[in-house]
């Protein structure tokens, strides 16, 4: 990022700092996620969340100062459970995207997810999409055809567990040093067929089950929070 | 750099939002110089309300009442809730001299990544309220923000499952703006929930 370049971003995350700055953490595709304060009045509009904005920035260490910001367009207008969705993909890329980390391919599948949400069409492909891109881009790369480590093609007739380290690795071979805690089996045919392009409701399914525990193993502990909402009571 | 208990009064006034030091300064000496008696009303003024004010078992509102006059009221229409996300939000609704009904503050909005989820809002009190007392109509006023439409969603989902009518205050135009000075956001907003005339 050179220092006279407008970046392009989504707030993912805004706290007051006083009554006169907010801490801001964006998302933008030259940089990732980008911490730093920006000077706010009565008179600043606000900032709104899934609303694209360019701000200018200052600073050489990884904390930044906003020097301004305005939007680029009119934000996303995400409603009911889709604004959940939304928070989701705020709270997944502040726990665990690093910081000042270039993000392009990321950020598509950010505005893609964003732009889906909007239009009020089924969101599950699409957070998949982008939870894979994310794993993908923390390093973690999932293989729906071989096995986790090991170029052995995947069995449409093989059971697996699931290894947030490795991938799919067989249930038949001895799992003794990796016990599957999960307690979830994944059938061949379903993984292959992810792989051939199918999105039939047992392959999102899978795919869920994975993304969910590929992501539990980075969180550790601390559960996300935006999850509490798609709960029913 | 007066001396150690003026220090502490400037250092004190400074928890005041948008005081910086130099307000600080200016007060406290104010205050020293030329207003006692007015200094040591505000002190007591601060000491009893700090002690004693407290929220209202009903709305969650700010008051030393274990009910706040609003839900006290007898005059006030019961049959009418607005959820509003902080007390100056009641304030500002009953300064526009339209709303007869009772309130419910929230104290924030849904947030997840601050830790505020549907327990922190006292959303089960609100939807005992709901079983418990004849309200025919929930008019969700938290902020246009996609946190207060989050938090007005989730609120209206449960409310409806209880056979409440629920309605969100309209937001747009304000009156006397002109549209070339309001942001798209807002104006396709606006246009989206346009009405017949
Ligand atoms: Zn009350």
């Amino acid at each position: 990022m050179s220092r006279t370049d407008l970046l392009k971003g989504y707030v993912i995350h805004q706290r007051p700092m006083s009554d006169s700055r907010k801490i801001l953490d964006i998302f933008t595709a030259q940089a990732g996620r980008v911490t730093g304060v920006v000077r706010i009045s009565k008179k600043s509009p606000a900032l709104i969340l899934f609303q694209p904005y360019l701000f200018s920035w200052l600073g050489k260490q990884e904390f930044k100062t906003f020097t301004g910001y305005e939007s680029e367009a009119i934000p996303f207008a995400l409603k009911a459970e889709q604004l959940y969705c939304g928070f989701y993909l705020n709270e997944l890329l502040q726990r665990l995207l690093p910081a000042l980390d270039e993000s392009t391919e990321l950020f598509a599948a950010y505005e893609m997810a964003l732009a889906i949400l909007a239009n009020q069409q089924p969101p599950e492909p699409h957070l998949r999409r982008f939870e894979l891109v994310l794993l993908r881009h923390l390093g973690y790369e999932y293989s729906f055809i071989h096995e986790g480590f090991n170029p052995t093609p995947l069995q449409a007739n093989g059971l697996y567990h699931f290894n947030p380290q490795q991938g799919f690795v067989p249930i038949t071979t001895q799992s003794f040093d990796s016990p599957n805690k999960s307690g979830l089996e994944y059938s061949g045919a379903d993984i292959l067929a992810y792989h051939r392009g199918e999105s039939s409701p047992a392959v999102l399914h899978l795919l869920k089950r994975v993304c969910r525990h590929a992501i539990a193993a980075r969180l550790g502990r601390e559960p996300l929070r935006s999850r509490e909402l798609f709960r029913r009571d | 750099m007066l001396s150690p208990l003026i220090d502490q009064l400037i250092a004190a006034l400074r928890v005041l939002p948008g005081v910086g030091p130099k307000s600080a300064q200016r007060m406290a000496l104010h205050l020293l110089e030329r207003n006692r008696a007015g200094g040591e009303h505000l002190a007591k003024s601060l000491l009893s309300a700090c002690a004693q004010v407290k929220r209202c078992d009903l709305c969650r509102t700010l008051t030393e009442q274990p009910r706040c006059y609003i839900c006290a009221s007898e005059k006030r229409d019961g049959t009418l809730l607005c959820v509003v996300e902080n007390p100056m939000d009641v304030v500002a609704v009953e300064q526009s001299g339209t709303f007869r009904g009772k309130y419910f503050v929230l104290l924030g909005r849904l947030s997840p990544m601050d830790g505020i989820g549907p327990g922190e809002l006292g959303l089960d009190l609100l939807m005992e309220r709901l079983r418990a007392e004849p309200i025919g109509e929930l008019i969700v006023a938290t902020n246009p923000t996609m946190e207060g439409e989050a938090t007005a969603f989730y609120i209206a989902e449960r409310a409806k499952q209880l056979n409440v009518t629920v309605s969100r205050i309209a937001h747009g135009v304000p009156i006397g703006g002109e549209l070339e000075f309001i942001d798209g956001g807002t104006l396709a907003h606006a246009l989206a929930c346009r009405r017949e005339i």
